[in-house]
């Protein structure tokens, strides 16, 4: 098969080389400017992906997941900046670049994936064409040589029938289809950090399983580390390695997958994994999480879970709480972490 | 345009482009097609084309030819539209009045495309500051009267139909920065604008790869409404003398000519005036179809 070829040809590329931090986000605190005064979006985000593996970035709507995303691109809206903290995507500060030097880094070094895969492609060119301008812009190669390229990622990313492909316009494919074409765009230059956001939210559950391995394949064989942003734990327990846990623009907890599903260490968590339906819990109420996350100019100074906490009582919450380590790579932010029992998933 | 560059590529592209644009082309000629009014628009500016292009050929006698003897001849064999104040023949001074016309508003609406274009496309992608103040100034330009625009631009410039033609290129220039801008603005929303930046798409490349394309539609719908704008102006402003200057032939200086003998030889002043109406209407016919071809949302019953 053509995809093998150039798997093998490309070169510093294998799951086998020693494992590197791809992206390290230290404190990392985006402000919006808006018409009631300046606003601030999330808070002393502190994450790190190596290239060995699959981070679950997890929060309801509104917790900050996507700009977390967007400011790792350098893709905030105007309004927006990055007021305090660093990204370093490959070894490569981010923070302050100038938007031609972005250009640079965005596909290059970090490529990224979107929820809506068919309104990510301009529907006037082939998506041939739209992948080939990727690697055009960046390599500087000829258009022809861009095109065989490009019928190899289709390859790589499972495409049937790719030489006939490339040459359709985005109509002409489905929603699973068009987030492959997505991915070979977002693989065409050999990224070494990719990020997805909710990327099979809006695929059919099936494509949505197809879409999962294919990520998860082509993490472990190119050796890529993905920061996968989702709402849904049972994506997250399926695929992630690590997971950090966000809820009104702050992290509240961060863990291995495994530690996280069966014994959290923050109340949201596990309201979290209350919430997930299960074919076995037939017949009982669904469980679900009161209230909902507050909007940014509502952010208290205290505890932000406070108000929708089971677990709240108001002298010992009523505080500035930490991120602290509660165990071998896992912390949590909570006032009352020594004393609780939480319940995580039953197996 | 940096991806002409090798000519092995050239077949390939050409393929390509040819491919792209042949499918947008069918599905708009498709719907153009279907629309009567349309048709007849397209119909009669092709053959008002073929006047302008061949009116030396088809002019029966010299537009300039000045015989005092003929002067103010009623329509008949020898002159079928008869001559005017100095015995010119009126239908050879109507067809190259066509070529005249259609070439003058051929260069305002491509100055004002020239000139509009790039400067909405840039503030509606942009936006910031630079946006802000452009928009201001073209707002102020929209406010002021056009008539007396175009003759402070002619009284700067000095008379004659080029000057003329920058003075109305000035009156549309916002228009069409306002339908570039704000189309840039609705296309820079789109969800693939921001997927190429995130493949890491230069600014320059997304204006012209991605945007250009995409605010094509709304300007072609512009440029044949302006079109008949022109003509109008054209018209006005010759008949005040302010454009283009005797000899030559336009329709907005004929009229002006068949003004003066209006009492007894009214037959002078419809030859232009009934060139005029055709012109302006099928230039906003084709303008109303082309909105209803491109249109996204137009119902195509399959």
């Amino acid at each position: 098969m053509t995809a093998m070829t150039t798997m093998t040809e490309r070169p510093q590329r294998d799951g086998s080389r020693a494992p590197s931090v791809v992206l390290r986000v230290e404190d990392l605190t985006v402000e919006v400017r808006t018409e009631q005064g300046t606003l601030t979006l999330i808070e002393g985000v502190d994450l790190t992906v190596r290239s060995d593996e699959i981070v679950g970035l997890v929060g309801e709507s509104g917790s900050g997941k996507t700009v977390t995303s967007l400011a790792t691109m350098g893709l905030l809206p105007r309004n927006a900046r990055v007021s305090r903290g660093r990204i370093e995507v490959a070894g490569q500060e981010i923070t302050g670049l100038p938007e031609r030097r972005l250009a640079d880094v965005r596909g290059v070094r970090a490529a990224m994936i979107f929820q809506e895969p068919r309104r990510c492609l301009n529907p006037a060119f082939t998506v041939g064409d739209q992948v080939a301008e990727a690697i055009r812009r960046h390599r500087g190669w000829s258009r022809k040589r861009a095109m065989a390229h490009t019928v190899d990622l289709f390859g790589l990313v499972e495409i049937p029938d790719p030489e006939r492909r490339v040459r359709q316009y985005p109509h002409e494919f489905s929603g699973g289809m068009c987030q492959r074409v997505m991915l070979a765009m977002a693989l065409a230059c050999d990224p070494q950090l990719l990020i997805a956001d909710e990327p099979t939210t809006a695929l059919d559950v099936t494509v949505q399983r197809q879409v999962l391995e294919l990520i998860r394949r082509l993490q472990a064989e190119l050796g890529i580390g993905v920061l996968l942003i989702t709402h849904d734990l049972g994506v997250v327990a399926e695929m992630c390695d690590r997971v950090s846990v966000m809820y009104a623009g702050q992290v509240v907890e961060e863990a291995d997958a495994d530690s996280l599903f069966h014994s959290p260490k923050n109340p949201y968590t596990s309201a979290l994994l209350q919430s997930i339906l299960e074919p076995t819990r037939h017949g009982e109420a669904l469980t679900y999480i009161p209230g909902r996350v507050p909007p940014p100019h509502l952010f208290p100074a205290t505890c932000r879970f406070q108000e929708r906490c089971g677990f709240a009582v108001d002298e010992v919450c009523g505080q500035v709480v930490d991120l602290q380590p509660v165990a071998a790579g896992h912390s949590s932010r909570c006032a009352r972490v020594h004393d609780l029992e939480l319940a995580g998933v039953s197996e | 345009m940096p991806e002409q560059s090798m000519p092995e590529q050239s077949v390939a592209q050409a393929k390509t482009a040819g491919r792209r644009r042949s499918w947008r082309r069918s599905r708009v000629m498709r719907r153009l097609m279907r629309n009567p009014a349309a048709l007849a628009a397209m119909a009669t500016l092709v053959i008002l084309t073929l006047i302008a292009i061949f009116a030396n050929v088809l002019a029966p006698h010299d537009p300039n030819h000045v015989d005092l003897q003929n002067r103010l001849l009623a329509p008949g064999a020898g002159h079928l539209l008869g001559t005017d104040e100095l015995g010119r023949d009126v239908l050879s001074r109507v067809l190259v009045a066509t070529r005249v016309d259609l070439l003058a508003s051929l260069q305002a609406v491509g100055l004002a495309l020239v000139v509009g274009v790039p400067l909405g496309l840039l503030a509606g992608y942009a936006g910031g500051v630079g946006d802000a103040i452009l928009s201001r100034i073209i707002d102020a330009l929209m406010t002021l009267p056009p008539l007396m625009l175009a003759v402070v631009v002619v009284a700067i410039l000095g008379p004659g139909l080029r000057n003329a033609m920058i003075a109305i290129a000035v009156l549309i220039v916002p228009s069409f920065y306002r339908v570039a801008r704000g189309s840039t603005q609705s296309v820079a929303g789109e969800l693939y604008i921001e997927s190429a930046r995130a493949s890491g798409c230069s600014s320059w490349r997304i204006l012209w790869r991605h945007i250009l394309p995409g605010i094509a539609p709304p300007l072609l719908v512009q440029i044949s409404f302006s079109a008949s704008v022109v003509i109008v102006a054209e018209a006005s402003l010759s008949f005040l003398g302010l454009g283009a200057r005797a000899p030559q032939a336009t329709w907005g200086l004929m009229l002006q000519e068949a003004t003066a003998s209006i009492t007894t030889s009214s037959y002078l002043i419809y030859p232009p005036i009934v060139m005029v109406a055709i012109t302006i209407l099928a230039f906003s016919q084709l303008g109303d179809g082309l909105r209803d071809a491109l249109g996204r949302q137009s119902n195509e019953g399959k």
